[in-house]
């Protein structure tokens, strides 16, 4: 359970379950676990679905990382704080599910999952964004959301995902050029561009 | 899909026309999962959870078997064997014995 990776870079906050909570969970209490679940279920899919672009793929990896944290529960002994462990499983079920999927762009067929705390204007910007992020290949994205949404180091993302710090460092900034190109092309006025 | 340049940006650029962490935003994003997400999670451990039991505990037997010597393989084998070839006697002795009483 231990990592190198203990603080919570830009991760949301979410409150903390209570220690018996945990424990009740642990020892197989279905309704704990449920209510853990519930706890983190938003912030786990939403990270799913940034570093993913797409809600099927990003449902699998949440589920993924819960069983991950169910197996792991008897283990956990509070070192690092328990949304942080969380937040760690889901970025790595999400990592590995996208390894699992080829290396192509995931297209969206659906709109946006359901914003419920988000104002109209947020939900617009995150909507823009993340349409946009849609051009980036897995291999750009991955990178460019845990460095520039999450904040993690590049020797981070580099240990997460397997690769050089330099490969890591050119895909973040390949990353952030087609998502600006993009962000461009999509705010171009009407005909232009084309 | 044109927009009016007074609309509000989802990303910030710097001098280089490079994306800057305001992409931090979609960090505070809270997407609602599909609705029963939670259930079929706890579902799913649970499936999880018994499929490991019974690969610890054949394991576990495994593991009693190989650390018994040849010899005592042999010797439950012979037992397990033994065993059986008395139930099959005693079955076959119930099975005439019922025939007799039958006939009669």
């Amino acid at each position: 359970m231990t990592s190198n990776i203990e603080h919570l870079h830009r991760s949301p906050r979410v409150a903390e379950p209570q220690t018996a909570e945990i424990q009740r969970a642990a020892a197989g209490d279905t309704d704990a676990f449920r209510e853990i679940v519930r706890r983190y279920e938003r912030l786990v899919f939403s990270v799913a679905y940034t570093v993913l672009g797409d809600a099927c793929e990003a449902e699998d990896a949440a589920q993924e990382a819960f069983l991950r944290l169910y197996r792991g529960l008897s283990r956990y002994r509070g070192e690092a704080a328990f949304g942080t462990w969380v937040f760690r499983l889901a970025i790595t079920a999400a990592l590995d599910q996208r390894r699992w999927l080829s290396r192509r762009a995931l297209v969206p067929l659906d709109p946006l999952p359901a914003t419920p705390q988000a104002t109209p204007e947020q939900r617009a910007e995150a909507e823009e964004l993340l349409a946009a992020m849609a051009a980036l290949s897995a291999a750009l994205r991955a990178p460019l959301v845990l460095r520039e949404v999450y904040g993690y180091e590049y020797a981070e993302i580099a240990a997460l995902l397997g690769k050089p710090v330099g490969t890591v460092k050119a895909a973040v900034h390949r990353g952030r050029a087609t998502l600006v190109e993009e962000l461009g092309r999509r705010r171009a006025p009407e005909g232009e561009g084309d | 899909m044109g927009r009016d340049a007074d609309q509000p940006l989802a990303v910030a650029y710097d001098e280089h026309g490079q994306v800057v962490p305001t992409l931090a935003r979609l960090a505070d994003l809270r997407l609602e999962p599909p609705e029963g997400f939670a259930d079929r999670v706890v579902l799913a451990a649970g499936r999880r959870s018994r499929r490991r039991r019974l690969a610890l505990t054949r394991a576990d037997e495994l593991r009693e078997w190989a650390r018994r010597g040849p010899a005592r393989r042999r010797a439950v084998a012979s037992s397990a064997l033994l065993a059986g070839a008395v139930a099959l006697g005693l079955e076959a002795r119930h099975l005439r014995h019922a025939r007799e009483v039958n006939a009669a």
